[in-house]
């Protein structure tokens, strides 16, 4: 079995930091499996490493209805589908991983997981860090 | 085939246009037989990235252009950097340019494939989006985002990262790429060899329309190498100038539809990219590619614009035939950069983005900040010979053919310049009257 994929999707801006913040954690981190961890900014270069990867796990900002912090496991099945608009701009997360399912990506290879920072241009805290950095070390013992 | 009456009044808008990058839409409107309106309006919020240029460091500036845009950082930053360099008098050296070619290559590689698989071919096999083609074709979309994958690995071995990068400076690289980095990509790229030759002869196989347009082409041309980031400026009308010679035959004004720019040349519009590179250098290819090219049953020069993706296609074929010639020769240099003093003055520079050559002119003072900044996108340059193609194109097609047929070859010939719309707004020029 090859490495796991644990991508952090994210931007220089604001809460949307937050899934290459977590990547960061996780380069100094001792984990216990192998992984490739990437940091994403289009979610359009999140399909071609999902195509590589034999299991994935995708870290996103969510803007919920809160509290801030609450993390959420999802599931390829769990992606509201929503319509497919193909500017680089409007590819979101849920388009680039409905098209790596089209192109074979087993649904069950996928864990999404996301906290929600309520706020766009919230601080992102230490604690929302760890809480997501000790996940996926879990995580990765149990798929 | 459904035959309208020609002269009925024609009223097409699509208020977002998809599958390009950035907002825009169209408005086209006929009356009486005659095209009353064809344009393509870009309401994208200018940027303003060149006023935040000023003040800021010389050595800031590659990370703040490179945010102009998410597929084509690599062209405002390396434009960038060599328009100071001219400043500084800092000469390439031979190890610097050979790495700045392949991170342009691993942009150009990411952002082709992308257009080609996701924007385009939909369009030849007439499906609605790049999803509904995956589930009839999903090895050749699966094919084109890989290769999109490896243009993305390309930009990583020297930017750090394929959105953003933060490997370039002035004088050279941050970092040189330790031996067994290389030899990595190395062996991802000739593994790549026959994916990227499938990949190009689909992608010429594709359905094209013919849309032969009287137009002029504009590109870098190199001495010896496909014209990337060297070079001269010139034309299929005997442009031949130094970069620091285009403010003097290229100009740009304002239209009222578009917060980008249009972009003459002496007046009249002109044509960049992929075609135009291919229609200007196809004799600088490496004779491999040349070959490829001709077992396709492709001739260059090109009148029929939708050749666009044929050479976008050959494109990548080049991008990785060309980074091997480079890095199977790879060595670590002493240091990955050059050594220069910072001083004032003004300097030039052209490169070519995916979509076409970009210009850069900086004024830097003494104290190495940024006085001015002008950077003029290949979309906003292409604008104008864009809106024509469309008329002659609708005038070719005739308005007798229905609506949705009209609108399907109108958003046809948008795709086919893969539009940047973000990066063309650039700059909006603001008079405040003050009573």
């Amino acid at each position: 079995m090859g490495e796991i994929l644990v991508a952090g999707i994210g931007s220089p801006h604001g809460a949307d930091r937050l899934g290459w913040v977590v990547i960061d954690a996780l380069q100094h981190a001792s984990l216990p499996a192998p992984v490739k961890l990437v940091a994403c900014s289009l979610p359009s270069e999140l399909t071609p490493l999902l195509l590589d990867a034999p299991r994935a796990i995708v870290i996103d900002a969510l803007l919920g209805d809160g509290p801030a912090g609450t993390i959420h496991v999802l599931r390829a099945t769990d992606l509201t589908r929503a319509a497919l608009r193909l500017s680089s701009h409007g590819l979101g997360l849920v388009e680039a991983v409905q098209l790596a399912s089209a192109l074979g990506m087993p649904a069950e290879c996928l864990w999404v997981l996301v906290l929600d920072v309520v706020h766009p241009e919230a601080e992102i805290e230490d604690a929302w860090i760890e809480g997501l950095a000790q996940r996926v070390r879990t995580m990765l013992t149990e798929i | 085939m459904t035959t309208l009456d020609p002269r009925r009044d024609i009223d097409i808008q699509v208020p977002l246009l998809t599958r390009v990058e950035g907002e825009g839409s169209l408005e086209f409107t006929a009356r009486d037989g005659k095209v009353e309106t064809l344009q393509l309006r870009i309401f994208e919020p200018p940027r303003l990235f060149e006023k935040f240029l000023e003040g800021q460091d010389y050595t800031e500036v590659p990370h703040i252009a490179a945010r102009v845009c998410g597929v084509c950082p690599i062209a405002y930053q390396m434009t960038s950097i060599r328009a100071m360099e001219k400043i500084f008098g800092v000469p390439e050296n031979p190890w610097v340019h050979g790495m700045r070619r392949v991170i342009y290559y691993g942009e150009w590689l990411q952002s082709h494939a992308l257009h080609i698989n996701l924007f385009a071919a939909p369009d030849f096999l007439g499906f609605a989006d790049a999803l509904q083609m995956a589930t009839r074709f999903p090895d050749d979309v699966k094919r084109g985002m890989q290769l999109q994958g490896l243009g993305n690995d390309m930009l990583r071995l020297l930017g750090g990262r394929s959105v953003h990068p933060i490997g370039l400076r002035v004088g050279g690289f941050h970092r040189a790429p330790p031996k067994h980095e290389v030899a990595d990509l190395v062996d991802k790229l000739l593994a790549a060899r026959d994916m990227v030759r499938g990949f190009a002869a689909w992608a010429v196989s594709l359905p094209r329309p013919v849309d032969e347009q009287d137009f002029v082409s504009v590109a870098i041309r190199h001495p010896r190498e496909y014209g990337l980031n060297e070079g001269q400026l010139v034309s299929n009308r005997g442009l031949d100038i130094d970069f620091s010679d285009y403010p003097t035959h290229f100009k740009e004004h304002q239209v009222a539809h578009s917060t980008a720019h249009y972009s003459m040349m002496g007046g009249q519009s002109y044509f960049l990219g992929p075609l135009a590179r291919m229609n200007l250098n196809f004799d600088r290819l490496p004779l491999e590619v040349q070959d490829f090219s001709r077992d396709l049953g492709l001739r260059f020069p090109s009148r029929n614009m939708f050749m666009n993706v044929a050479a976008r296609a050959l494109e990548c074929y080049l991008a990785i035939v060309d980074t091997l010639s480079i890095l199977q020769r790879y060595k670590l240099p002493t240091r990955p950069w050059q050594d220069f003093t910072p001083r004032a003055g003004i300097g030039h520079h052209c490169t070519e983005a995916p979509r076409g050559m970009i210009y850069h002119r900086f004024e830097l003072g003494s104290d190495g900040r940024v006085k001015t900044a002008t950077m003029i996108p290949p979309t906003s340059q292409n604008q104008a010979r864009l809106e024509q193609n469309l008329h002659t194109a609708v005038e070719h097609f005739g308005l007798e053919h229905p609506d949705d047929a009209l609108r399907d070859l109108c958003e046809k010939v948008i795709r086919n310049y893969d539009p940047c719309l973000s990066c063309s707004t650039h700059f909006l020029k603001l008079t405040v009257t003050r009573a």
